[in-house]
């Protein structure tokens, strides 16, 4: 695989990536850190994948973006569960995002991914590693307790 | 008659629930949008379900990526790749220049 091509692919998922990592850690300087610290994680593990992958061809693209994009992910929601405990003060915020805050890591993710990134759930089960009824127990519970918590918030003022 | 025509087939919500995730055949797709434009209690369904998708998107935060965020790690991925992918996949002609100890192409 040519340098270039993989470059154009990282580059093309990195707005994604950089968003995603803002719904796990709420912070610019902690979401990119998230990405570049996900995307070293990535290069060691699968060092040989990216420098032997073809993407010549657009359904060969397709599948290595996934790839790559799901792993890189994963790899992000390991990280901010370990760093989430370190940055409470970070998840007490006010306003409409608060309620989303207050989910757990698994359902923040869940949503983030399926509802703005427009993930499947077989993509979910990859990313999360996690079987199906899982993911669908973390979107399923994560819909209601978003609603409930945001009625709740918009109660108290 | 009516109530039989009004009636909403089986499965039908979570059909719906694929239909807005858009992951659903074009065929599937087309039997959805026919139910909903002539059985009212199926229209009634998608709106709610539809509403509901808004609902929970409208609460989750989405951060657009600012333009010195991007540079910088445009800028930290070629950095890494470039200090953790170095030299792995070394050239047949390197590696035998390598054990040479010299340039096999300098003779």
């Amino acid at each position: 695989m040519k340098d270039g091509q993989f470059m154009t692919l990282i580059d093309s998922l990195i707005p994604g990536l950089y968003s995603f990592g803002y719904a796990l850690i709420p912070d610019e300087l902690e979401a990119e850190q998230l990405v570049m610290d996900a995307y070293s994680v990535f290069v060691i593990r699968e060092d040989e994948f990216i420098q032997e992958c073809e993407l010549n061809e657009s359904r060969e693209r397709a599948k290595v973006k996934r790839f790559v994009q799901s792993q890189i992910c994963s790899d992000m929601v390991e990280l901010a569960s370990k760093r989430a405990g370190h940055l409470l003060s970070l998840f007490r915020r006010k306003g409409e995002e608060s309620a989303f805050y207050r989910l757990d890591l698994h359902q923040r993710s869940a949503l983030y991914l399926k509802e703005s990134l427009g993930m499947t759930v077989s993509m979910l089960q990859e990313v999360l590693v996690l079987e199906k009824h899982q993911v669908m127990e973390a979107l399923y519970n994560g819909k209601m307790l978003l609603n409930e918590k945001n009625t709740s918030e918009l109660r108290n003022g | 008659m009516d109530e039989l025509k009004n009636q909403v087939p089986g499965g039908f919500s979570a059909m719906v629930n694929a239909y807005l995730d858009g992951s659903l055949t074009s065929e599937k797709e087309s039997y959805v949008e026919e139910i909903v434009a002539t059985n009212p209690s199926a229209s009634k369904i998608f709106q709610q379900r539809s509403n509901e998708r808004d609902k929970i998107k409208s609460l989750i935060p989405h951060v657009e990526i600012t333009k010195d965020s991007l540079r910088t790690l445009k800028r930290e991925v070629r950095d890494i790749n470039k200090n953790l992918m170095k030299a792995k996949k070394t050239s047949i002609a390197s590696r035998i220049s390598s054990v040479l100890n010299t340039t096999i192409f300098e003779f």
